[in-house]
């Protein structure tokens, strides 16, 4: 069984009694804010370990603006099959190749398809990485050389270099 | 530097080739000859600087000044330098509607730049009129109900609340108060709002924006006691453990929960 990852704001998948408006199993209507598709298509990262977690939550905080918290969900790929979505690895676009190893891209996407996806997302692993983890990563992972700085914000590295 | 031209046609440009030049820290001022059915050539404006933020390349900050109409004078009571900065835009391009200045070119020009181009001085914010601003940030906050928010990127909401409150300091963040607790907002502008209280580097306002912070972590809606954590975390101020710790006691919701005590640790190693 293979699991991805995908980027997300946790609040938006707080559920009941988070959100008291909320019916028991019922998900907030932003949440598919967060599976928006581009040409019917998903950009997710395959995790098999938590070094490969870290490497990909780094790596989307180096596409950043500036430095924050990233939210991530950690999903299992075990119903996308049955729902008729397709996986095809593609390369990813961040500043880590290593990371950008790891994309994959969730296809065929359809209305229906996405609301089942935004079930299977609700039911994963939501974590939080905080900014001030974020900074370490980031500036371990930039001293390891995994991370091509041109890609990176000024601000991001100006930021870890005085947070840090 | 050289001192760069905007104008008002270069503005409607998506994407100026001198915008690779343009540090984040810029301040904007709209112009206010433009009649105010000019709304939307306003908005455009934001817009175009909001894009420059997304940009930045080099460590330069730059100041946006606009032409100062005698009608429209009242307008920068409360910002001198600003007004002063204006005139020499004139002098620099006396036909420009609006021009830009970079610190090295009003350091050339003699002007004052001690406060960085990120704030106004003190009298500025003195002057602040609660009753204004809280109108000010209402329509900041009315402009954002059509943007979407993603983690770690910009938007024109927060390059628009970061500029109120650099500007009118703690005064700003007393009416940016009155409005989330008004309740009548957005919830996701909210976040946002507080994110980026708590990622500002203003240390004139530090204490009441975590004050903001602090108070927010017992609104009633999750999603905003959430930002306002993650705010805090931001700030990474011990002084906000003993709000924590309330509010990891009073939260009922696991998940946020869990997302509280992660800050109260991280504050706590501070200490």
């Amino acid at each position: 069984m293979k699991q991805f990852l995908r980027g997300v704001r946790q609040s938006k998948w707080f559920k009941h009694p988070g959100v008291d408006w909320l019916e028991d199993g019922e998900l907030q209507g932003d949440a598919l804010g967060d599976i928006q598709t581009k040409n019917c298509l998903l950009s997710v990262f395959r995790v098999n370990s938590e070094a490969d977690r870290q490497r990909v939550a780094t790596a989307l905080a180096a596409t950043k603006d500036h430095l924050t918290n990233v939210d991530y969900v950690v999903f299992a790929d075990s119903n996308l099959d049955s729902l008729g979505i397709t996986v095809h690895r593609t390369k990813g676009h961040t500043p880590d190749e290593g990371a950008n190893d790891l994309h994959y891209e969730l296809g065929n996407l359809t209305v229906r398809r996405l609301v089942q996806l935004a079930v299977i997302l609700s039911c994963g692993e939501h974590k939080r990485i905080p900014e001030k983890k974020i900074g370490l990563w980031l500036q371990e992972a930039i001293k390891e050389g995994k991370l091509n700085q041109e890609m990176i914000k000024p601000r991001i590295i100006q930021k870890i270099s005085h947070k840090v | 530097m050289s001192p760069l031209l905007i104008t008002r046609d270069s503005l409607d440009e998506p994407m100026p080739t001198y915008a690779s030049t343009i540090k984040s820290d810029w301040l904007l001022h709209k112009n206010p000859t433009l009649p105010s059915e000019n709304s939307s050539i306003l908005q455009q404006q934001d817009s175009a600087f909001a894009t420059y933020v997304g940009k930045p390349r080099m460590d330069e900050t730059v100041v946006v000044c606009s032409e100062i109409s005698a009608s429209s004078q009242s307008e920068f009571d409360e910002s001198p330098n600003m007004q002063e900065w204006s005139k020499s835009s004139r002098i620099v391009m006396p036909d420009s509607p609006m021009s830009v200045l970079t610190v090295d070119a009003m350091v050339e020009l003699g002007h004052r730049t001690s406060v960085s181009a990120v704030g106004w001085p003190e009298p500025a914010r003195s002057a602040s009129n609660p009753d204004i601003l809280v109108a000010r940030l209402d329509r900041v906050f009315g402009a954002a109900n059509d943007e979407t928010f993603e983690d770690g990127m910009d938007s024109i909401f927060s390059v628009n609340l970061n500029r109120i409150i650099h500007a009118h300091g703690a005064a700003a963040i007393n009416a940016l108060d009155r409005i989330i607790h008004a309740c009548q907002v957005n919830v996701a502008i909210i976040e946002e709002a507080l994110r980026q209280a708590g990622r500002m580097d203003d240390a004139r306002t530090h204490n009441r924006r975590l004050l903001l912070l602090e108070h927010a972590l017992e609104s009633p809606n999750a999603r905003i006691r959430d930002a306002a954590s993650i705010g805090i975390e931001a700030m990474d101020d011990p002084a906000a453990v003993p709000s924590l710790q309330k509010a990891v006691a009073k939260e009922q919701y696991e998940q946020l929960r869990q997302n509280l005590m992660d800050v109260l640790a991280q504050l706590q190693d501070s200490q």
